[in-house]
């Protein structure tokens, strides 16, 4: 009798052990306060750094996009046969703030351009009115065909709002930076040209493009 | 003891294994991260000093061959306007031996922790440009 009774309390004993499997409320309380806590740093962390991530990206985009604006321009200009003014009424009117130079340029070019058609004229200019296309500094390929439909227009930059143009020339042996609106076509082939872009609201203007971009022209020196 | 044996839930091994598995993919992930944003910033930098250095190039290719033996202050050093004033440059016109017509040109943009360099040489006559205008 006493060998069966041991053997029932040790059977009560194991069957009391099988059913402790699993947490307790307060192990489970513990454990989610842990995980919560352990999940919001981590969030915290990861959107932080996604944050950083996108800023960067954006300067990375806009070094990028200044870099091949002042690239684009200084090949083509460079590479042209003849570099004209088509407006220059900015500094003449008193009007006129600094922000709506309109220095157009026609620039007939030798140089890689997308119509793929060798000689081209461009003209780089502000957009404001046709609605087609993005507005902001363009330049608009126009091959020297009948057909105008193979005009190609690439928006440069977005925000940039106004031109300003300075053309260096020599004068008995003396260089000298002119103004657009002192420029006149006798003065010849300038040496260099330094083009200046303005934006309305200057900090929205790529980093790049704050510095003027200057180009010397082959073979005027 | 069967029953023993079975008992559910996880042993501090299985534990521990979990929480360094977790642990290694996210150390791997923000490690990734991190490096991807030390290259974003480096081309955004190359980009930058790049295009500094060649304006910088172009000024001093607009020099005469007298400025081009001794640059003007304004184009040996200066810091770039703002926003790019974390940029600073100096350029160095050095003749080469044997020709004293050609230049050895240096354009060094500096910033904090680093600087970029690039060089050319510059074939200047007298008689190719006397101009003694500023640039």
């Amino acid at each position: 009798m006493k060998c069966r009774r041991i053997l029932s309390q040790r059977i009560v004993q194991q069957s009391a052990v099988r059913v402790r499997s699993g947490m307790t409320l307060l192990e489970l309380m513990i454990g989610i306060v842990v995980m919560g806590a352990a999940v919001a740093a981590g969030y915290a962390t990861f959107a932080t750094v996604v944050d950083q991530k996108h800023h960067m990206e954006k300067m990375v985009d806009d070094a990028s996009r200044g870099a091949v604006v002042r690239r684009l321009v200084s090949t083509w200009i460079q590479s042209s046969l003849n570099v004209t003014l088509i407006d220059a009424a900015a500094e003449a009117d008193p009007n006129v703030t600094r922000r709506q130079y309109r220095d157009n340029l026609r620039i007939i070019t030798a140089g890689d351009n997308p119509t793929g058609k060798g000689i081209t004229q461009l003209l780089l200019e502000i957009n404001e009115n046709n609605p087609r296309f993005q507005r902001g500094l363009v330049a608009k390929f126009i091959p020297f065909t009948a057909d105008q439909q193979d005009t190609i227009v690439v928006v440069l930059d977005s925000t940039v709002t106004g031109i300003k143009v300075d053309f260096m020339r020599m004068v008995q042996g003396i260089s000298e930076w002119v103004p657009s609106n002192e420029w006149v076509t006798a003065m010849g082939r300038p040496v260099a040209v330094r083009i200046y872009l303005i934006a309305n609201d200057q900090s929205q203007l790529t980093p790049l493009l704050h510095i003027p971009i200057t180009v010397r022209m082959l073979g005027a020196m | 003891m069967r029953a023993l044996d079975r008992q559910s839930g996880f042993t501090l091994f299985e534990a521990v294994v979990s929480l360094l598995l977790v642990g290694l993919v996210a150390v791997s992930t923000l490690t990734a991260v991190g490096a991807q944003s030390r290259g974003e910033a480096k081309a955004r930098r190359i980009a930058e000093v790049e295009s500094l250095a060649q304006d910088r190039m172009t000024a001093i290719e607009l020099l005469n061959a007298n400025q081009l033996q001794s640059l003007p202050d304004s184009v040996a050093h200066g810091q770039f306007p703002a926003p790019l004033n974390a940029y600073s440059w100096e350029a160095i016109s050095t003749p080469v031996m044997g020709d004293e017509y050609l230049n050895t040109v240096q354009v060094r943009i500096i910033w904090q922790g680093g600087s970029y360099t690039i060089a050319t040489r510059i074939y200047m006559p007298p008689e190719a440009n006397n101009s003694e205008g500023t640039i």
